[in-house]
């Protein structure tokens, strides 16, 4: 299994319990939980490429 | 729908949903069964997901070769992350009881099976916690329905805006 696949099913069932503790109504929960899963998944991308950067 | 139109006339606008002298109920009841607690207070939906979530978080955190860690560790990391992964309840009883999580250091995926282990234990605490709120009405339950937007805040129907006396525009 790679980082990057990993990473990104932790973030999809991270992302939704988030979204229904943090939200209420299904539309935020929906925007929520999209907007947690893009952010996990492309910080991961940021930090990785700023790291093999600073190698 | 109809769910939500049960929940609004069982009890009144931000009312708690369940027992107020009985949080612990479905408090104890997320610790056994993610998302249990929350459906004992009438939110299926909501239980459901976090039901498919921590569920599959920790059958993954199996799956890894991730390792239940023991609470009679000496090592302090190792206790703490022992006392994360007890915060999934039941998942945790049942897959000691049935022999999993023993783990496999030499495996590629260990650390992340214990960091899923971990995660899905916090999270079930954080359930746990949200159903006692729920139950005590610490968290303002029903103000905006489960499975619908509501309405647009300041929004009103025609018949709330006759009530008060002030034509809609």
């Amino acid at each position: 299994m790679s980082h990057l696949l990993a990473l990104t099913l932790f973030a999809a069932l991270v992302s939704p319990a988030f979204a229904c503790l943090m939200r209420e109504s299904r539309r935020d929960r929906v925007k929520f939980a999209v907007g947690a899963f893009l952010c996990f998944v492309g910080f991961a991308f940021v930090i990785g490429w700023g790291m093999t950067l600073l190698d | 729908m109809a769910e939500t139109a049960g929940r609004s006339r069982a009890r009144p606008e931000g009312a708690p949903i369940g027992t107020a002298a009985r949080p612990l109920i479905p408090c104890a009841l997320a610790l056994l069964v993610p998302g249990l607690g929350h459906f004992s207070l009438d939110r299926r939906g909501t239980g459901a997901v976090y039901f498919g979530c921590i569920g599959l978080l920790f059958a993954f955190g199996i799956g890894m070769e991730g390792e239940l860690f023991p609470l009679d560790s000496g090592a302090p990391l190792t206790l703490l992350a022992g006392l994360a992964e007890m915060g999934a309840g039941g998942l945790y009883v049942a897959a000691t009881l049935l022999g999993y999580g023993g783990g496999d250091p030499a495996a590629t995926t260990y650390e992340y099976g214990y960091a899923f282990l971990i995660a899905a234990g916090l999270l079930n605490v954080l359930v746990a916690l949200d159903a006692w709120d729920l139950a005590t009405g610490a968290r303002r339950a029903g103000t905006e329905p489960e499975g619908d937007a509501g309405p647009e805040r300041g929004a009103g129907t025609e018949a709330e805006a006759g009530a008060k006396g002030t034509p809609r525009r």
